[in-house]
């Protein structure tokens, strides 16, 4: 029995009939075709699904889709603002922090949650806000250059 | 997974839809375990509640004398960031600061924590040690349960079919105590715990002398302990290494860990002398440190 | 080196943007209208016979659209060399976890409950799960016809030990004759999985006409086109593979995996098929890094001096050996290490077991030899009482020097590179405290070969595009190869485009792994650069009057333009320069096919931990690492392979172990697999030693995989040297120090103080 859902994303609103049982991570990616957000494991061991809900960063494969109503949710997809890039995405192109790219959004969106809240986070900070993503290429290192790089105070 | 979706928008809906679902419905909180274990196929639901509509009982409220009530749906991450908690029951905010990783803590909730009963559960150990209250409530009325008597065995508690847990009460705590919680994983964040203890102390009078001291542990047993004989060793007694190290030992003692992938039988319990050494001294150094809430 | 135009520095990742907003397209992102999705049944047991399949009511099941067995595809085996993997399971399964049919359907729910509803009976039989007892004589043979199966040099028959390597030089016998003083060792390293965070992906779409479509995550599409032609029995042309951007590899994304499945259930079902594994099914059937058992025996002066060396390697293969592009592995040559040793006798043996079959897994086989083999050179140091920098230095290969497997190779600077790592590691500095502890370790790997074609088009505007196959799983690859392009004819990155493209439009490419792309990609881009460039000087020449047998020494490149070197004012534009040949656009295509490597790349890892005795507890606090790179094309890419492998190997030496229970994996989960978080990530230190020119474009050696192989032994050897004991048996966990600590009498006391005395 398929029920109504209406789900607040990146600033839209979309009005989806889905199976109750559905995640949220399943949801964005099938029916409303935001694929940045990624399946590694689907048991919230990897972060790699990791989206902002109402600021908070959570796994979307935890998520039943149904219970994110009337949540603000902001994936990967929704980090640059008219057209213009998060300084962590940019930090993290000229830094080098991407290789495969399969945990980057999650990793990002983590990221982003962690300098909204701390703008001048210590290495510690960062190290503490993202051991909920697993990254397999770049053994984190370029990842904590980016940060530091982003958060320069002027 | 498949399953029927209740979303009551009330405590009072959920206790109806519970009443009448019974074991048919399983609750869901944060999902951070219930959702895991329903998609391994380890269960099996007919229908799934969700309590995410229940914003009634996502709370922290202090109460007068030092004490403290929690919403059972208040989360891992709420608790782990709040001034009261920090300030009042530092091992629980540090024990929900262990679980998983930010994204877990956010998601995840004491109540869901302690309802699902794993014998690993962070929480579970501070929670024991400051003795507090659960009220579990159904459509028949609201009864108080200790914790201590929570716990029936992995994955089983004393709710009934139809109860749902409301809130937790954390009885002050006065005079000078300090208490900490030590979780031994192989890794520093995305662990079930192999080993966790908690231990609080209060000192009366001098820094020597401990007048009580209680050690709870996770992981060790079906369900979360308390080691009350290793308590009767250190009650009202002056400290001293040797006595610390008596401690660790009969609490070893009263623990049953099994061996699994994480760690034999054996590590844990070595582990469980180390850390309990440990969270003593560490609870000790709190202690000293604490100044004196105007009650003694 | 500022000489240089473009490569030589840290150029931007062309992938990057599409990355960090989301937009990179990854195999399991891709949808098609009617898409089904296709699941697995999968083998409870180890080993048994399968009686009967009844797939009734699976297929009667509302939503399922197609459900396949044995009797549903060829009877053929498959595999990269060794032949010896069924599609799905047609009379026995031999491992927990082994394909024996597969549904597809409406979604993804409904694909599980109707696994549940197919039949299968099974009669079990006895299984072998332990590698040795699979290599008695008696036991019972996983695999009945073995001598049958294509791709062993020659048949082999009644056995499980597939395969049997052995390298000798010199006389082992005399060789530990003259020794003064015997070392002997066994070291254990369990299977370990790449992990990467993608999972094996695929889909296929079949026309109407027939023609096949595949999406694959597999890094080699070529292969995959090929594979998929020879299974379905049609032409290779017949056959499109479209590669997405692949979420890492390291080895566990060069065969095809559930790629025929998705052909046959869209075949049946009239409508394409997408199959995803799930993160479980990775860990209980994909094809992790091989176990092993390695036995060493050193005969040695008591000067240090190495004069003889033994090496005997048992690897548990698993069920399978297909997956697997070589029947062995290529760390066996390993096991000598990098010095110099007049004597030595290498054994090699590749045995089946009723377990998951195993396959490639960044650097093949040299992590467990460089486990075994640095470790060992530090036991034998402690034994002497010899530091174990200098036990290596005055072993180290030289120019000149055999290998330990009598390779000749050119360019050896092994010691400078040892050199760099130690000085810049300040070894030998006073430990900061108790528990703190240094270790080295040395490796080598050479550059690996292959085949790759490209092509390299100079548009109208002096705009370039290149044409390449080349897979780029996350190793910046295709970055390279633009910067390769641009540093030729001088146009910069912006004003050049590579694109992923599919087989119909791109030559063959043998694709990532074996450290290839740099050399092999690289030269064929490298070297159909030259060629457009030859043809546009040729054209310039004639438009600046220039004697056309001179054109090529008068005539440079930069910036778009073409100019006499001798008169700079003198030039033209690329686009007047393309006109002047009255085309389009002027391109070139080279392909470039490699199989033997006269160099190697060396490496020296130092490791300092810090050890918390009581709990067993290890962290990795620094790494320092040189690696003999030739010359780094894209320093940023090159550290980030070399960052990359060390955490990697960080979790090899302390963390990373698919546990057993029977022959069932235990731990399928990355809550149970532990692979390092952000929290155990170490410092880096990376130092790059160009000089020892490689045969790369730019005179560059390749990076991908030598970083996974010292590390592990550097922290074991940091280890010993912050405790006292070794474990010799991956992974160092705190149980076993633990345990090792209390076994040695070395336990670490509560804290040393008087009896009595006040806390």
């Amino acid at each position: 029995m398929k029920i109504p859902v209406r789900l607040n994303v990146n600033g839209e609103t979309y009005e989806l009939v889905i199976a109750p049982y559905r995640t949220l991570v399943d949801v964005l990616r099938e029916e409303i075709r935001l694929t940045g957000s990624k399946k590694g494991c689907d048991v919230g061991d990897c972060g790699a699904c990791t989206v902002l809900m109402d600021g908070k960063p959570v796994n979307s494969c935890l998520v039943l889709a149904a219970t994110a109503q009337d949540k603000e949710i902001v994936t990967i997809e929704g980090l640059a603002q008219n057209g213009k890039l998060h300084p962590l995405q940019e930090a993290f192109i000229k830094e080098g922090a991407v290789q495969c790219g399969f945990c980057t959004p999650g990793v990002l969106m983590s990221l982003k949650a962690l300098v909204d809240d701390n703008p001048a986070p210590t290495p510690e900070d960062v190290k503490i806000a993202m051991a909920g993503n697993l990254c397999r290429c770049t053994g984190y290192s370029k990842i904590f250059k980016a940060v530091a790089a982003a958060t320069r105070q002027p | 997974m498949r399953f029927e979706l209740l979303q009551p928008r009330s405590f009072q809906e959920a206790l109806e839809m519970k009443k009448n679902y019974r074991e048919r419905a399983k609750v869901l909180a944060g999902g951070t375990d219930l959702l895991v274990l329903l998609k391994d196929g380890k269960l099996k639901a007919e229908a799934v509640m969700s309590l995410g509509g229940v914003g009634e009982l996502n709370f922290i409220r202090s109460e007068d004398g030092g004490g403290a009530t929690l919403g059972a749906l208040v989360s891992h991450r709420g608790v782990a960031l709040s001034p009261v908690m920090q300030q009042r029951f530092p091992d629980l905010a540090e024990a929900c600061s262990q679980v998983g990783a930010v994204q877990i803590q956010n998601l995840g909730t004491v109540g869901g924590n302690i309802c699902n009963a794993s014998p690993a559960a962070d929480t579970a150990p501070p929670l024991m040690l400051m003795e507090a209250l659960l009220t579990l409530a159904s459509t028949r009325g609201e009864r108080r349960v200790p914790i201590n008597d929570f716990f029936r065995g992995p994955r089983h508690t004393v709710l009934e079919p139809d109860e749902l847990l409301k809130e937790i009460f954390l009885p002050q705590v006065s005079g000078r105590r300090g208490a900490t919680y030590l979780k031994l994983g192989r890794r520093e964040a995305m662990e079930i715990a192999i080993v966790g203890i908690g231990v609080a102390v209060h000192l009366n009078g001098s820094d020597q002398l401990v007048s009580e001291c209680r050690i709870a542990m996770g992981s060790v047993a079906p369900t979360p302990v308390r080691a009350s004989a290793a308590e009767g060793v250190i009650n009202n007694k002056e400290v001293t290494n040797e006595l610390i190290d008596e401690v660790a030992e009969v609490a070893a003692e009263a623990a049953r860990p099994i061996s699994d992938v994480r760690a034999s039988a054996e590590y844990s319990m070595d582990m469980i002398r180390v850390l309990c050494r440990r969270a003593i001294h560490n609870a000790l150094l709190r202690a000293r440190n604490r100044k004196v809430e105007g009650h003694s | 080196m500022s000489e240089f135009y473009a490569v030589g520095k840290s150029a931007t990742r062309i992938d990057a943007l599409s990355k960090v907003t989301g937009e990179a397209v990854y195999t399991a992102d891709v949808m098609l209208p009617g898409m089904l999705y296709g699941m697995a049944k999968r083998s409870p047991y180890p080993h048994a016979r399968i009686a009967r399949i009844n797939t009734r009511r699976a297929e009667a099941f509302p939503g399922v659209k197609a459900v396949i067995t044995a009797q549903d595809v060829p009877d053929i085996l498959l595999g990269l060399k060794m032949r010896d993997l069924p599609i799905l399971a047609r009379h026995e399964v031999r491992f927990v976890g082994e394909k024996v049919a597969a549904v597809a359907a409406v979604d993804e729910e409904t694909a599980r409950e109707a696994l549940d509803l197919i039949d299968v009976e099974y009669e079990q039989l006895p299984s072998l799960t332990d590698v040795k007892e699979a290599m008695k004589d008696e036991s019972i043979l996983v695999h009945d016809n073995l001598h049958t199966y294509a791709g062993l040099p020659q048949p082999v028959k009644n056995t499980n030990i597939f395969l049997h390597e052995t390298y000798t030089k010199g006389d082992a016998a005399q060789g530990f004759a003259q020794a003064d003083l015997i070392f002997e060792q066994t070291f254990t390293t369990p299977e370990v999985h790449q992990a990467y965070m993608e999972t094996h992906a695929a889909m296929v779409d079949i026309a109407a006409d027939g023609a096949i479509t595949v999406w694959s995550s597999d890094k080699v599409p070529f292969r995959v086109r090929s594979l998929m032609a020879e299974i379905i029995g049609v032409p290779i042309t017949r056959v499109r593979v479209i590669p997405s951007f692949v979420g890492g590899d390291f080895g566990g994304k060069g065969m095809i995996f559930d790629e025929p499945l998705c052909y046959y259930l869209a075949r049946k079902a009239g409508r394409p098929v997408k199959m995803v594994m799930s993160r479980q099914e990775e860990f209980l059937a994909a094809s992790p890094r091989h176990a092993s058992i390695i036995r060493l025996k050193a005969g040695v002066k008591k000067s240090g001096e190495l004069v003889a060396w033994e090496a005997n390697a048992i690897y548990d293969s698993g069920a399978y050996a297909g997956y697997k592009p070589q029947v062995g592995l290529g760390g066996t040559k390993k096991l000598g290490g990098t010095y110099r040793i007049p004597h030595v006798c290498i054994d090699g043996y590749y045995v089946y077991t009723h377990t998951l079959p195993c396959g490639h897994c960044r650097a093949p086989g040299d992590p467990q030899a460089s486990f075994a083999v640095e470790s060992f050179m530090d036991m034998i140091a402690t034994g002497l009482k010899i530091d174990p920098f200098q036990l290596r230095w005055q072993n180290a290969l030289v120019e000149g020097d055999l290998s330990p497997t009598g390779e000749a190779w050119k360019g050896i600077n092994l010691k400078e590179v040892m050199d760099v790592a130690v000085k810049a590691s300040g070894w030998g500095k006073p430990k900061s405290n108790q528990h703190y502890g240094v270790g080295i370790a040395c490796a080598e790997r050479p550059t690996g070969t292959g085949e790759s074609s490209a092509v390299v088009i100079v548009n109208g505007d002096g705009s370039v595009n290149i044409i390449s196959g080349s897979s780029d799983p996350g190793t910046g690859a295709r970055t390279v190869l633009c910067q390769i392009a641009g540093e030729v004819l001088k146009v910069p990155m912006e004003q050049i485009t590579i694109n992923l493209v599919d087989t119909d439009s791109a030559p063959y490419d043998q694709g990532a792994g074996g450290g290839r792309t740099t050399f092999v990609a690289g030269q064929s881009v490298y070297r159909a650069a030259h060629e457009v460039k030859k043809e546009l000087v040729a054209s310039a020449g004639k438009l600046l009057k220039c004697p056309a047998e001179q054109a090529q020494e008068l005539i440079d490149v930069r910036d778009g333009f073409l100019f006499l070197k001798s008169d700079p004012g003198k030039k033209v534009s690329y686009s007047q320069a393309v006109k002047g040949v009255k085309k389009s656009q002027i391109m070139a295509e080279e392909t470039f096919a490699s199989s033997e490597m006269e160099d190697t790349c060396f490496a020296t890892h130092i490791a300092e931990v810090q050890v918390d005795p009581e709990r067993g507890y290890v962290e990795v606090k620094r790494v320092t690492a040189a690696h003999d790179i030739g010359f780094a094309i894209n320093p940023a890419a090159a550290e980030g392979q070399i960052e990359g492998g060390i955490v990697q190997g960080v979790g090899f030496a302390l963390l990373e172990e698919m546990q057993r229970d029977g022959g069932k994996v235990a731990n399928p989960t990355l809550a149970d697999y532990k692979l390092c978080t952000s929290r155990e990530a170490p410092e880096i230190v990376t130092l790059m030693i160009e000089g020892a020119p490689g045969a790369g474009p730019f005179h560059a050696k390749s990076i991908g995989e030598l970083p996974s192989c010292p590390i592990a032994p550097a922290v074991a050897n940091a280890v010993f040297d912050a405790i006292g004991v070794r474990i010799t048996d991956l992974p160092i966990t705190g149980e076993k120090i633990v345990k090792a600590l209390k076994e040695s009498g070395l336990s670490a006391g509560p804290r040393g103080t008087e009896k009595g005395a006040r806390t």
